[in-house]
Parts: structure tokens; C-alpha cells; sequence
């Protein structure tokens, strides 16, 4: 085999070269699931409303541009504003879309800032639970890249050396949920799913398992369904209805849902 | 002094302030000139110092060419303003800011062009009642460039120091100086007669001369900043850089946001190796001056001999985002890129410079040596081969083309990859795909995905990922049908409806998008989008019945839900939704600036100013909040914070709105010569109906009626709806006959 990009040569199946994959700068660009950036900005421009005074010839009421993220990023940590910095980090991720909860499915917006600013305000230890919820959101990018590039057909070393080093930050990252009880149950469920996607299925299921058991809410849905989907990747259908079956039809969600009529159209 | 004197006085303040008025400005003042001789102007052009109008008189069509060019006040000006009439088949009128002589006359009589020299054009002006305005804007201009009340006392130091001015303008800096000579011994402490001799020194580079000139006007008036600044400049001039940072403190004590002097003291800082200092003072011009191109772009000069490339290289990205054409920040962007290593990225960044100045060799050759860096050796040899044709004589290129060559020749083309029948191969060009994509090499992404539909034409991820790199190219009419087998194929299909819908708004059939997306309304990005296209469309119900998933769950659909509530006009709502986002989420300015304008519009003004301040607190260069804080201060009757607040947002952000709402809280103070200013300004920012009906009320004010009915039609003709103009419109029509 060659690599794509430098025509080197290459072990059976591997598609590209430890060289040419270090030249990648954005990692978020080997997701397959990335939203058109300018509908992304459509929806981002919706901040900053702009009231108007006087005679005015159409609404009385405009938006302006807001703030520009990352010139406040720089100003915020140069000036070590932290309870700002925690606000700006988690209102940015949590407006690229990045929820709490990790499903593997997510589809991101393509901007070029985000990986930036994770790589930049991931390591920065604060307090709060804030700073916790957007710790948790940056794991869960994290874990997505441990996913993405876990299906990629590129060098092996390249690729253990990323998972092992993406796996690590997106743990790191949820374990500053701890003190924060309800986060640190949605932290540790999406933990569970890291560990499904690098081959660990039954300490996840293990994980869920605890999550979920005694009670059935809104909240332990959320495990039952992740524990659903692990079971479904390890091939084991049949128990992935019966979790799914332990769901009440009330409690079902959107996603609950579409997974469900999907399993039961490959039967 | 006689009449006359005066007469003369003033048609030469005129004609200076004609010649160094801005350029839409003279534009505007030249359409306003001729509508008042009974033209209707229909069409207006500038291009340098010459306006272009077209206008039309009972029936007759005219180009007019109003030109301050001294070159045009000749028979050759007469030639090109009846060439270019002729070629439009209007009659010429040629209008100078400059004398003409009798050859010329005769010509303009002879080719039948109409002719109004300076001294017509004076004439002119005055007749038509344009005087009044003209002279206060200039001397409004002497105030703020000499920062003092005093107007000229005696008219031979005048008329010396107005030849010098005249002098300096036109390159004759030796003429100048003797005429500033005799004005300094005329009056020797006028300290602006002392700074344009030292301009004139500096232009003849005689820069002892100029710094005992400068010298003289900083004995006279030592809290200049101006006079500080030029000092600076003429000590960098004598290599006396330690000096010359100091004039530029002297000069930032008494104007701290001058702009020259910060951006040249930390210029000098760095040229004397302080760079951490360099780089504390251009983070300070960015704090008030945040969008400021040549800032951003030193501020990245300073960080990549810091070695803080990654840094430098977001400074450069930032100045390119302002212009996305300027080539420095572009170039800046790739040098550093080249420097870190990144060799794709560098040939990207190259790219984009090579796209915005195409012409130039130097950017090709730059670019070839980042593709060879990156083994792109094909694309180099093309890239050296352009750059020697634009510059034949650049031996690096034709070197560079050599070498390329010969690594051609000396490169094997890798074995060919396994049997393209393989189980999952065609899911293999994809990942190939991805990968090249993420390497910014669209092009050979397009093959292998193309590879892969022709093993498996129904591939929805294939297709998908085409459509993505035809996006990313530009490609959008081929991104359409390559989407296709994705709409119904995919194992997410609202995905290929995201992406078809995404390319139907970037070429602006936005009904087609939102029909695209009608049966994927389960998808939240899809709910989302439409959501936003009804609300964008007027219909904010529509909107919220799409928008019902519970709060808390995505903050761009909670926003939008805010958003819609506002435009239905459910600000309690509104108003409950944004203050629990901003609790979720902390100090963030725009959330509070959000709940405070929808607290303004439930009328809790205090509540929504509290918010703002907040808002501010935690962003204090926010100019929205600065302007909706000085709304709230002006609907409460506080005019005078509101005016800070207006000119705390102008200082951010010099947008037309602003200047409107300043003028509005100028004339609720009854200040009309600085509303009048401010409304000014946001016309020459933007020619829109609000600014010239705001003009209208200020004539009003000052019973000009007439003016005031001219100014209104004028917004009417911009914007016929608007109602406002519409009474104001009405009302001096009254007005003017019962006059």
C-alpha cells in the first residue's frame, strides 16, 4: 500500500502515513458528521440585539455582531478572568452544539476556533460547576475523535498514540465533574460510552448498568438507551430490545425513538 | 477689511474646503449643488477626486464631470469631460475647484461643454445657499486639527499661511517654506504656521530643519499631541530612536488613543528590541481600537519574534477575517504556518495570498516553494512557472521551476493500491477522501471519492462526502445533484437535506431550502434552520411551534425561541427564557444584552440597564451594549450619558446606527451643530433614509423649511415607506406654504 497524500510506502490497509497525518491541524476535520459552516453562522449571529431610537425606516429592533470569541478568549486569559473564561468556554461549546451527553452520532459545525479553544482551555484547572458542564463538553470532543479516528484506516501507531492520548483528555476532563453529582452521573455514562468505542463493552455496560439501576426517570432513560447502543455495536440485538423495552413509551425521546424503529427495520 | 476682503476670504475658504473635503462628501455636496440648479441628479459616480453625475433638465441629459484634479482645470479636461458625455450621448458640464485660463475658456466655448471654474463654482455656491454649511464643517475641521478658537486675525498672515497650505498640497514644498518663512515672521508664535514648516522640511527630507520647526511649535503649544507625533516621526527620520519613542509618550499623554503615535511608539519599541513592551502597547491600540488591521498585524510581527507563532499566527487570522483581501495578514498567516512546519496548511494559507493579488510574482514564488516543501511538486513547477511569467527576470523562479523538474522526473509513482473488487474498497476511497480533505487537498479528495462512486454509484456516505468537498471548493451546482443518492440512501438523510439546504441559501433560493428540509422536521438542526427562515420571514408563530423542545437542551434553539418570542412580541417570556439562560451560563455579555433589550421592551428599564451594565462589566469593548445602554439612558431622558454611552460604542465601532442615536441624543439636548455632525457622519457611512430624514428634522429645527422638504423627498426616495419622513415630509410642505 501507498499513502494517499505522499505516495510513501505503507502497511496492508493503511491508507496515510504518520507524516502526512501530523500535518493535520484541525482533528475535528476527520469527523464525518460536520455541518456547513455558514448555516452554523446563521445561527450563531442570532446574539446581540441592538435596540434602536428615532425615526427608523424598518424595525425597531437589529442585531449586531456581538463579540468576537476569540479576541475575548485572549483578553480573558491574559487577564485571568476566570469566572468570564468559564462562562465564554461553556456558552461557546454548548452553542457549537456539544450537549452534555456523548451518543457518537453527533453532528458538529465546522469551525476552525473550537479545536483551538479546547486546546487551549482544556489543561486550565478552575472550580465550579460550570467549569465542570463545559469540562464535560470538551471531553465529549474528545471522545468523539477517539471514535472517529478509530474507524480510519491510517497508521497504527499514529493512531493508538491519538486514541491513547484523546482517551486520557476526555477522562481527565469528566473527572472534574466529581463534586458536581448530577454531571458526574451523565460524565461517567458518556466515560462508559468511551470505553465501548476503545473495545472495553462490559466495562461499560457495567458502568451504565449501575447508573441506570432502580429507578426509571428522564435522566436514567439516558442510560438505558447508551446501554442499548452498546449492546447494539457488540452485535447483541436481542438484548438491546429488551433494554430498550425497559423504557417506558412516555419517557421515550426523538432519539429513543429513531434508534428503535432502526433496530426493528433490520430485523 | 472691506466687503470685498471678506468676499475673498471667503470664496477662498470655500474652494479649500471644497479641495480637502472627503470624498463622498464632495460627491454629495456636488449632487446637492446641481438638485438645487434644477437638475434632477440620477446617477453618481466617484472615482479619486472626480465625481461623475448624471442629471436631466426638461428633458435634457447631462454628465457632469466635477473634477479637483488641477490637471483637469485645462483643455485636457475639457477634451475628457466631452468624451465622456459623448459617449453617453449627454450634453458635457465640466465643474473645477481650481482657476482656468483663457485657452481653455475658448475650448469649452468651441466644443459647446459647460464650463464653472472656481470662481463660478463659488459663485455657485453661494447663490445656491451651500456657503453656510460648507464653512462651518471647515472650520469645524480647523477646530478639531488646531484644537483652538482662534480664527485668523490678519489677513496677510492668512492669505501666506493658506498659499503654503495650497503650496504643500501640490508638492511645491520650496514655494511653501517661503511663504511659511514670512508668516513666522509675521507671527512667530503661531504654532501651526511652525508645524507646516516643518512638514515642508520633512517632504524636502531636510530633517534638521524640520525638528527646529517642530521644536518651535511644541515651545509654543507643548500639550500638542499632533506636534508630539510629528516630532516622533522626524527623530525616527534622524535614527534617534530613543527620542523619538519618547515624543510618541509625550504625544499618547496628552491623546491617549492617538492612533499614529501608538501604533509608531510600539513600532519603535520593537526596533529597539523591546518587544514585550512592543507588544503591551499594541495590545492597548487593540483595546481601543479592536479591529484595526495595521495593530492586528504588528501585534503578530511582534508574537513571531517572541516565539509565539500560534499565537501570532491567530493575530494574523484575525486581521484577515477584517479584509479577507489583505494580502500582508494573508502573507503573515503563511510565513508563519511555513515556520511551524505545516506544510498543507502553508500551501492553503499561500493560496488564499496568491487569490487576493493575483498580479503578484513575488506571492507565486512563495507559494511554489511551499508546494515543494510539501512534495506538491507538480503544482510548485506551475506555481514558478506563473511567477516567472509575471516577473521575467526572477531568477529564483526559474531556478526553483529547474529543481522542481528535475524532482519530477526523479519521483515514482507509487505502486497501485489493492484489486479495486475488494469487499469495502469503495468505503476505503471514502476514508481516503476524508483524510486528503482534512489535508486541505480537495482536489485529489474529488478523485478518490469519484473512485468510489463508481464502485458503488448508491454510496450515501460517498456521496455525502463529495458534496462536502465540492462544497469546500465553492462547487455548489455540482454539490447539488452529487447529493442526490444521499437523500434517500443515507443512514442519516436529514443530513443530505442539511447540506442541500445549506448550498440553497448561499445562493440565495432560500424557499427551496426550507422546502428541502419540510420532511426532516425531526432532525433539531432542521427545525432549527426553518425555524430561523420563518422568523427572518416575519412570521414568529410559525417559528415557535417548531421550537418546543424544553429549555436547556441547546442553547442555539433556546436563543432562537427567545428571539421569536421578541418578535411576536411575548417579551415576558422572552424576558423569562434569557434570564435563565444568562443564569446557566454566567456573566455572558450577550445573553445579558440580550435580556436587557427584551426587559426594555416590557418597559423594566431599570432592570434591563442593570443587565446591561452587567453586560458591560464583563465586556467592557461590547458595542452593542454601549449603544443599547445609551438607548435606555436617552429613553429615560438622560441624554447626556446616553450621549457617552453612544460615543463609548462609536469608539468600538464606528457603525451608522450609532452616530444616528448620538445625533438623536444631541438633538434632544438642542445641540443642532452636533447633531447635525453626528447625523453627517452617518450619512457619509451610509447613504440611508434614516440619516438624511434626521438631517431633515435638524433643518426643520432651524426653520429652513425648504431644505428640510428637500431632505425628506431625498429619504423618501430611499426608503418610501418610511413613515416618519413621510409626516416630516408633510409637515414642511404645510409649513413652507403657509410661509
Amino acid at each position: 500500500m501507498a499513502c494517499v497524500a505522499c505516495g510513501s510506502e505503507t502497511k496492508a490497509g493503511v491508507l496515510m502515513c504518520k507524516r502526512c497525518l501530523e500535518g493535520i491541524l484541525d482533528p475535528l476535520s476527520l469527523l464525518t458528521r460536520l455541518g456547513d459552516p455558514t448555516a452554523d453562522l446563521r445561527l450563531q449571529q442570532l446574539g446581540s440585539a441592538m435596540m434602536r431610537i428615532g425615526p427608523v425606516a424598518s424595525s425597531g429592533l437589529e442585531f449586531g455582531e456581538g463579540v468576537e470569541p476569540a479576541l475575548r478568549l485572549r483578553r480573558l486569559a491574559d487577564k485571568e478572568e476566570h469566572a468570564q473564561l468559564r462562562s465564554l468556554v461553556e456558552e461557546y461549546l454548548a452553542s457549537a452544539g456539544l450537549a452534555l451527553h456523548l451518543w457518537g452520532d453527533e453532528r458538529l459545525p465546522r469551525r476552525a476556533f473550537l479545536w483551538r479553544l479546547v486546546d487551549e482551555v482544556g489543561p486550565l484547572d478552575l472550580r465550579g460547576e460550570m467549569w465542570a458542564r463545559a469540562s464535560v463538553r470538551m471531553g465529549n470532543l474528545y471522545s468523539l475523535m477517539v471514535l472517529a479516528v478509530s474507524e480510519l484506516p491510517v497508521d497504527d501507531s499514529w493512531r493508538a498514540d491519538f486514541i491513547k492520548d484523546s482517551a486520557s483528555s476526555a477522562l481527565s476532563l469528566y473527572s472534574r465533574a466529581k463534586e458536581h453529582r448530577p454531571l458526574w452521573r451523565v460524565a461517567q455514562s458518556n466515560t462508559a460510552m468511551l470505553r465501548a468505542w476503545t473495545g472495553r463493552t462490559e466495562d461499560s455496560l457495567r458502568i451504565l448498568d449501575e447508573l441506570a439501576s432502580f429507578r426509571v426517570d428522564k435522566e436514567t432513560m439516558h442510560f438505558s438507551l447508551k446501554r442499548a447502543m452498546v449492546l447494539c455495536d457488540a452485535g447483541r440485538h436481542d438484548d438491546c430490545l429488551e433494554e430498550l423495552a425497559r423504557i417506558p413509551e412516555e419517557l421515550m425521546d426523538a432519539r429513543t425513538k429513531r434508534f428503535r424503529a432502526q433496530l426493528e427495520a433490520r430485523r | 477689511m472691506t466687503d470685498v476682503d471678506l468676499e475673498a476670504r471667503l470664496d477662498a475658504r470655500l474652494v479649500r474646503t471644497i479641495k480637502e473635503m472627503g470624498p463622498e462628501a464632495y460627491r454629495a455636496l456636488m449632487a446637492q449643488l446641481l438638485q438645487r440648479m434644477g437638475l434632477k441628479v440620477t446617477a453618481a459616480a466617484l472615482t479619486d477626486d472626480v465625481a461623475f453625475l448624471e442629471g436631466e433638465r426638461e428633458g435634457a441629459k447631462y454628465l457632469v464631470m466635477a473634477s479637483r484634479r488641477p490637471e483637469h482645470a485645462s483643455e485636457e479636461g475639457v477634451r475628457i469631460a466631452k468624451e465622456k458625455a459623448m459617449a453617453e450621448g449627454r450634453a458635457p458640464v465640466l465643474i473645477l475647484a481650481h482657476a482656468v485660463d483663457g485657452r481653455t475658456t475658448d475650448l469649452a466655448a468651441r466644443e459647446e461643454v459647460s464650463l464653472a471654474d472656481r470662481e463660478k463654482l463659488t459663485l455657485l455656491i453661494r447663490r445656491y445657499e451651500l456657503w453656510h454649511q460648507l464653512t462651518k464643517d471647515a472650520d469645524q475641521v480647523i477646530l478639531e486639527r488646531e484644537g483652538s478658537r482662534a480664527l485668523p486675525s490678519a489677513v496677510p498672515f492668512d492669505t501666506l499661511v493658506q498659499r503654503a497650505d495650497e503650496d504643500l498640497r501640490a508638492g511645491r514644498n520650496r514655494e511653501a517654506l517661503e511663504s511659511l518663512e514670512a508668516a513666522v515672521a509675521l507671527k512667530s508664535e503661531h504654532d501651526v504656521a511652525w508645524r507646516m514648516k516643518a512638514n515642508a522640511h520633512y517632504d524636502l527630507e531636510e530633517w534638521d530643519e524640520a525638528l527646529e520647526s517642530v521644536g518651535q511649535a511644541l515651545r509654543i503649544r507643548p500639550g500638542d499631541p499632533t506636534t508630539w507625533y510629528m516630532a516622533g516621526v522626524v527623530l525616527h527620520r534622524l535614527g534617534k530612536l530613543d527620542q523619538e519613542l519618547q515624543a510618541y509618550e509625550q504625544a499618547l499623554r496628552y491623546a491617549r488613543r492617538l492612533h499614529p503615535a501608538l501604533l509608531n511608539k510600539g513600532a519603535t519599541q520593537f526596533a529597539l528590541g523591546l518587544r514585550e513592551e512592543a507588544l503591551r502597547t499594541f495590545d492597548e491600540m487593540l483595546r481601543y481600537y479592536p479591529r484595526d488591521p495595521q495593530a492586528l498585524g504588528n501585534r503578530a510581527l511582534v508574537l513571531r519574534s517572541l516565539g509565539r507563532d500560534q499565537e501570532a499566527l491567530e493575530a494574523y487570522e484575525a486581521q484577515a477575517s477584517l479584509h479577507p483581501d489583505d494580502v500582508a495578514a494573508l502573507m503573515g498567516k503563511a510565513s508563519v504556518l511555513s515556520e511551524m512546519g505545516h506544510l498543507l496548511e502553508a500551501v492553503d494559507a499561500w493560496k488564499e495570498a496568491v487569490a487576493a493579488d493575483r498580479k503578484r510574482a513575488d506571492l507565486w514564488l512563495r507559494l511554489a516553494q511551499a508546494e515543494k516543501a510539501a512534495g506538491m511538486l507538480d503544482e510548485a513547477k506551475r506555481s514558478y512557472q506563473v511567477a516567472e511569467s509575471l516577473d521575467i527576470g526572477l531568477e529564483e523562479a526559474r531556478q526553483g521551476e529547474e529543481s522542481a523538474e528535475a524532482a519530477l522526473s526523479a519521483f515514482q509513482p507509487p505502486s497501485d493500491r489493492s484489486s479495486p473488487r475488494e469487499d469495502g474498497l469503495a468505503q476505503k476511497y471514502v476514508d481516503a477522501a476524508l483524510l486528503l480533505q482534512a489535508l486541505g487537498r480537495s482536489e485529489e479528495a474529488l478523485r478518490e471519492v469519484d473512485r468510489a462512486l463508481e464502485i458503488e454509484p448508491r454510496s450515501a456516505t460517498a456521496a455525502l462526502r463529495k458534496a462536502g468537498i465540492l462544497m469546500d471548493m465553492g462547487r455548489l451546482e455540482e454539490a447539488v445533484p452529487a447529493l442526490t443518492p444521499a437523500l434517500k440512501e443515507s443512514p442519516y438523510p436529514a443530513d443530505a437535506a442539511l447540506e442541500l439546504e445549506a448550498i440553497s441559501y448561499r445562493m440565495g433560493r432560500r424557499d427551496e431550502g426550507v422546502r428541502v428540509l419540510k420532511p426532516h422536521l425531526e432532525d433539531p438542526e432542521a427545525r432549527k434552520r426553518t425555524a430561523l427562515a420563518e422568523a427572518s420571514a416575519g412570521r414568529p408563530e410559525a417559528a415557535l411551534e417548531l421550537l418546543g423542545l424544553p429549555e436547556g437542551r441547546d442553547l442555539s434553539h433556546d436563543r432562537l425561541r427567545a428571539l421569536a418570542l421578541m418578535s411576536k412580541g411575548d417579551h415576558a417570556q422572552s424576558s423569562e427564557l434569557l434570564a435563565k439562560l444568562s443564569k446557566a451560563y454566567g456573566p455572558s455579555p450577550q445573553l445579558l444584552n440580550d435580556l436587557a433589550v427584551s426587559l426594555r421592551m416590557e418597559n423594566r428599564l431599570e432592570e434591563a440597564e442593570e443587565a446591561l451594565e452587567r453586560a458591560i462589566e464583563a465586556e467592557p469593548r461590547y458595542p452593542d451594549a454601549w449603544n443599547n445602554l445609551g438607548c435606555l439612558h436617552y429613553l429615560q431622558g438622560a441624554f447626556e450619558e446616553g450621549e457617552r454611552a453612544f460615543k463609548e460604542a462609536i469608539l468600538l465601532d464606528r457603525r451608522p446606527a450609532f452616530m444616528l442615536h448620538l445625533g438623536m441624543a444631541q438633538l434632544a439636548r438642542d445641540d443642532l451643530d452636533a447633531a447635525e455632525a453626528s447625523f453627517g457622519s452617518a450619512l457619509r457611512l451610509e447613504a440611508s433614509a434614516e440619516a438624511l430624514n434626521c438631517l431633515g428634522i435638524v433643518a426643520e429645527r432651524r426653520k429652513d423649511n425648504a431644505r428640510a422638504l428637500e431632505l425628506y423627498e431625498e429619504a423618501l426616495k430611499r426608503a418610501p415607506e418610511f413613515r416618519d419622513a413621510q409626516y416630516n415630509k408633510a409637515r414642511a410642505k404645510a409649513a413652507l406654504k403657509v410661509g
